[in-house]
């Protein structure tokens, strides 16, 4: 489902070649480690202008301002979307991201949503109504899709190239070094879960966009009254399951690795462009770089880039977005398959009295 | 239940399954305190609230030691942090109103290798060749000093080779066998001092509810006298491989390589430290990647470089079995845990993390 892929006239008396204005709410570790770092990229090329930025931190907006000196620093956020831009970026923490998103909308901007684009299906529904209600764009964060490595595993899966899935196992994870500012980033509450919610999001996401909608979930999780660090998700695709094993604890090489009846594929995970492929038939194995067309390597930056240049096309040119909203709506309703099926992982190193309190905390959420 | 029990360095493996055996057990309302808000991801699974404190800032530890009668001092770290954070932790104790404060301390302060009859009464050194012994002394020594004052209880302990679900020894090995860098130093025929890491927080228990135990120092390890290969084979078997191919010679010297020194140097720790994740791996993949094409490009095939260290070679050849009879008379300590059944949560815990365990994947209870 696409929310818009009509094009729209540009507002009366803006010229096509103009920069688009742009606002970016969030000066956390997100924008700090890409969205600043891809919005100076872009408007280096003069395909953006930032605007403004907010942060409820005034020094975390100091920050990000510092390298996107051209941005005035809003005291709120209905000061930021006073501000007359065209799109927001919406980057704050994900608690914020649906009603910042609709205010956003409901103001007149274009909105691109840093992931979970909600911390439900429901408010996710609430985002692409008031994108609809208001004949406007709303992207999502789903940067993982614009590695040409991704898409070339789904090009590659799409011509039957190593024959019929046999079995999918993907790892990601380990000791948890995202610079969240409090530990309240940990709570349901916050985030909506743990790290299946965190980076699960984005591992779903690639599996259902390469397999379809799954026929059957599983799901285990470690969450004894807060939130999961580890996870363990089981997905049957027709004929095939995938495995996905997700930790913010221990560390086991972030890998996914496709078997099919003529070959593999193995992908490391946030590896933009190389692929290891290995076909049986010609006993070879080899890394392979997929870049764009356009023969430029693209780093992790330049995908965040590519995501805010495809709303920029969609908005100027009526380009269709290459990541629709609705598949963010759609990570979140798996995800949210994954929680009601929940079963306590098997943790054999608890003793018996431990185990005696388990099952009554792992019922509870924080 | 004891009253709050304040877990610093509470990410830690040791401090991670001592938040953990504490909230489930309920023998106590725990407290994890971590450096970075980030470190609270692994304890985040249960509902309990987290301080964040840097182990040498007085002024946060007294604020997250607020209220709590007890203190376990869990922070692993390099030597200069060893050192450095005990004063402040000592002073923060006492600012908050602590009643006792349990170190961490390490069987390592008697060697790697430690003579026959060695006991807590045996003379320290601080002129050893592993700079986290000396540090594990001087910190040892420090807080000595500093608890002559009386405002706070000091139990110190002193663990083996603490091993169990998240420690090095368990998935560190299992990680080294699987990428060929494994090895056991004459077959892994000398004596490991296990202490599991249950049996060490048995062991803190006990230093928090002993009265006499205040002012006095105790090695803490397993009942049973083990090898290092009884305690390798467990995990070499569930992962398939042979502990008889692993079996290496100690070197004459330990002149380390300028790999090794660079890898080992604080700025190359805090350069990797402060590099995001993506790029982490990123530089990770390319490194293997780029290894790959000169081993591809000259057409040999390289045998997996096994590095023998001073640390690992001392530990595998020692021969004495470190006693805990005094942890026995004066706090009653018995082991709580077998080796056999911590052998058995051990790989337990390696099928959990997604290891290729014979158990063949994780299940769900």
């Amino acid at each position: 489902m696409s929310i818009l892929v009509e094009t729209e006239q540009p507002p009366a008396g803006r010229r096509e070649d103009e920069a688009v204005r742009l606002v970016l709410a969030g000066c956390g570790a997100v924008t700090k480690l890409y969205y600043a770092e891809a919005l100076s990229r872009l408007q280096g090329r003069g395909q953006v202008a930032v605007a403004g930025i907010f942060d409820p931190d005034a020094k975390q907006a100091a920050l990000v301002r510092a390298r996107l000196p051209s941005a005035k620093v809003a005291a709120s956020f209905d000061g930021l979307l006073a501000m007359n831009a065209e799109i927001a970026i919406i980057a704050s923490p994900p608690r914020y991201h649906a009603d910042q998103s609709i205010q956003a909308l409901e103001a007149g901007m274009h909105v691109l949503c840093e992931k979970p684009m909600a911390t439900s299906s429901c408010e996710a529904d609430r985002t692409l109504a008031a994108a609809a209600a208001n004949n406007l764009h709303v992207a999502t964060g789903l940067v993982r899709r614009q590695f040409p490595a991704t898409r070339s595993i789904k090009a590659m899966l799409d011509c039957g190239m190593i024959g019929r899935l046999r079995s999918v196992s993907c790892f990601e994870g380990g000791a948890f070094q995202w610079p969240v500012a409090s530990t309240s980033y940990f709570s349901f509450a916050e985030s909506g879960g743990g790290v299946l919610r965190d980076i699960g999001t984005h591992c779903l996401d690639l599996l259902t966009w390469w397999f379809g909608e799954p026929d059957e979930i599983h799901y285990a999780d470690d969450a004894m009254g807060g939130v999961e660090a580890n996870c363990l998700v089981r997905l049957r695709f027709g004929g095939f399951d995938a495995t996905v094993r997700l930790s913010r604890d221990w560390a086991r090489p972030n890998l996914y690795r496709l078997e099919g009846e003529r070959g593999s594929i193995s992908w490391t995970v946030n590896e933009t462009e190389t692929v290891e492929v290995a076909l049986d038939g010609s006993r070879t194995t080899g890394s392979v770089s997929f870049t764009n067309a356009d023969g430029r390597s693209r780093d992790f930056v330049d995908a965040f880039c590519d995501q805010i240049s495809g709303l920029v096309d969609a908005v100027r040119n009526g380009v269709p977005l290459s990541v629709p909203a609705s598949a963010g709506r759609n990570v979140l309703d798996l995800v949210e398959g994954c929680y009601a099926r929940r079963k306590l992982m098997d943790m054999p190193w608890l003793g018996p009295e431990e185990l005696l309190h388990v099952a009554a905390c792992a019922g509870t959420r924080q | 239940m004891t009253g709050t029990v304040a877990v610093l360095g509470a990410n830690g493996f040791i401090g991670c399954r001592t938040v953990e055996l504490l909230q489930l057990s309920g023998w106590a309302n725990v407290r994890p305190i971590v450096r970075r808000p980030d470190a609270f991801a692994s304890l985040s699974r249960f509902a309990i609230d987290a301080m964040v404190a840097d182990a040498r800032d007085i002024q946060a530890l007294t604020a997250a030691f607020a209220g709590c009668k007890y203190v376990v001092h869990a922070v692993a770290g390099d030597a200069r942090t060893i050192v450095d954070a005990i004063e402040p932790v000592y002073r923060a104790a006492a600012a908050a109103g602590v009643l006792r404060l349990i170190y961490l301390s390490s069987a390592s302060v008697h060697g790697q290798s430690p003579p026959p009859g060695t006991d807590e009464t045996s003379a320290l050194h601080d002129d050893q060749t592993i700079e986290y012994n000396n540090a594990k002394v001087h910190a040892e020594r420090r807080l000595g000093q500093l608890s002559r004052d009386g405002a706070v209880e000091v139990v110190v302990l002193r663990p083996g080779i603490v091993f169990g679900p998240r420690s090095s020894w368990t998935g560190g090995f299992a990680d080294e066998l699987i990428d060929g860098s494994a090895y056991l130093v004459d077959g892994g025929r000398g004596i490991c001092n296990s202490a599991y890491v249950d049996n060490v927080i048995h062991a803190i228990k006990l230093a928090i509810e002993v009265p006499e135990a205040s002012g006095r120092t105790y090695l803490i390890g397993d009942r049973e006298e083990i090898s290092w290969a009884d305690l390798c084979r467990p995990i070499a078997e569930a992962l398939g491989f042979d502990l008889a191919t692993i079996s290496a010679s100690a070197p004459s010297s330990f002149a380390p390589s300028w790999k090794q020194r660079l890898k080992e140097s604080e700025g190359y720790r805090r350069l990797v430290g402060s590099l995001p994740r993506p790029v982490r791996c990123g530089l990770k993949a390319g490194y293997a990647e780029w290894r790959k094409a000169g081993r591809n490009a000259t057409g040999a095939t390289m045998a997996p470089t096994v590095m023998v260290s001073q640390e690992r070679a001392l530990l595998h050849q020692c021969q004495t079995k470190l006693p805990w009879r005094k942890a026995e008379h004066e706090l009653g300590y018995q082991p709580a845990v077998s080796f056999e059944e911590a052998c058995r949560r051990s790989v337990g815990w390696l099928t959990f993390a997604g290891y290729p365990t014979w158990r063949n994947g994780a299940g769900e209870r």
